[in-house]
């Protein structure tokens, strides 16, 4: 059995102290928690993404790299990359340029984070195309992490395994989250870890 | 991976189920790996932990369903129901306790969700750096050894 720290980043002000964090100093944290994990034991630390609201992490791949600098053997995960509303080729290209540089410990959890309707307001997204959103980014990532030769969205041109991508000799860990409100659910799974060398 | 959000854990049993049926049918080469996201304290003895951890989970869930009216026209049920300590702690999805406690619910869980991963959510509500890190040394050095081979 395994375990992960896992953090939303809520910015909430404390009731006992009345003490409250700052974006800035949330962010700071969460890399020194990593290391801290690391060394009690955690297999693994996953951080959440969202837009525009306070829970206030947006950037993991960005965070998740400063960790993988400063640890060894943690695994470095997301809970969960907005795989319906970010773009699948820059998601493609930012884990795969992690888990080189970490050697191959990335684990992306992909998640249609429909629970947050906003975020689909603030991408200029409807929240009928979700899962179709999700279907179609999930077959593209899962290919320009394998080298197949695939196509983006119509009317895009034809995507390449550009590197980092191309490094990989098999794909960074995804899986699927499911939640009541994304149902049906599909188990979307690639091959475990490669050793990013 | 599944989600934690207030929801009753054995909701999930048939998602679970549904994944494992699937997963036996694409015939992977590998085993499948169930991860769980849970709202996690601990502290050296039952009372201590609950005293510490409640007025910030419970700061959290108010201010979590709050967000959630304003930004979800159609707010699930379990973001709707008041604060119960008591029925999220041994029927929803937060762990709280001795560490000895915490190795039994988990425990538990796991044999329900067949869960290979858990995922603790630990620095929520304003938890306090030093309390938060202390509680993290505590799970790794008293509940993680307990259960690492299970």
């Amino acid at each position: 059995m395994k375990f992960n720290l896992m953090s939303l980043g809520d910015l909430v002000t404390d009731p006992v102290t009345g003490e409250r964090s700052t974006n800035a100093r949330r962010y700071k944290m969460f890399p020194e928690m990593a290391v801290l994990a690391e060394s009690a034991g955690f297999n693994g630390i996953n951080m959440g993404e969202h837009h525009g609201i306070e829970y206030i992490y947006s950037a993991p791949p960005v965070v998740l790299a400063a960790i993988a600098e400063r640890t060894t053997t943690l695994r470095l995960g997301t809970a969960v990359t907005l795989l319906a509303n970010l773009d699948g080729l820059r998601i493609a290209e930012d884990y795969a340029t992690v888990d080189v540089l970490s050697d191959g410990r990335v684990d992306v959890v992909h998640g249609r984070g429909n629970f947050f309707a906003s975020t689909y307001t603030l991408f200029g997204q409807s929240l009928d195309e979700s899962a179709a959103r999700f279907k179609e980014n999930a077959e593209l990532v899962d290919k320009l992490w394998t080298g197949e030769p695939c196509t983006g969205p119509a009317g895009s041109g034809p995507r390449s395994t550009a590197s980092p991508c191309s490094r990989l000799r098999s794909s960074p860990p995804a899986t699927a989250c499911g939640s009541a409100a994304a149902a049906p659910w599909s188990p979307w799974n690639s091959p475990p870890a490669s050793d990013g060398s | 991976m599944l989600p934690s959000a207030f929801g009753d854990p054995s909701f999930f049993t048939k998602v679970v189920d549904h994944y494992l049926a699937k997963w036996e049918e694409c015939g992977h080469g590998w085993e499948p790996e169930i991860g769980a996201g849970w709202h996690v304290w601990v502290g050296p003895d039952s009372k201590s932990a609950r005293d510490q951890w409640k007025p910030r989970y419970a700061a959290y869930h108010a201010w979590m369903n709050e967000l959630l009216a304003q930004i979800n026209p159609s707010v699930p049920k379990q973001n709707q129901r008041p604060f119960n300590f008591d029925w999220l702690t041994t029927k929803g999805p937060a762990i709280v306790g001795s560490p000895d406690e915490v190795v039994d619910r988990i425990s538990r869980l796991s044999e329900q969700l067949k869960v290979t991963t858990h995922l603790a959510y630990m620095d929520m509500g304003g938890m306090p750096e030093p309390e938060l890190f202390d509680a993290i040394e505590l799970f790794g050095s008293k509940v993680i050894p307990q259960l690492a081979d299970a």
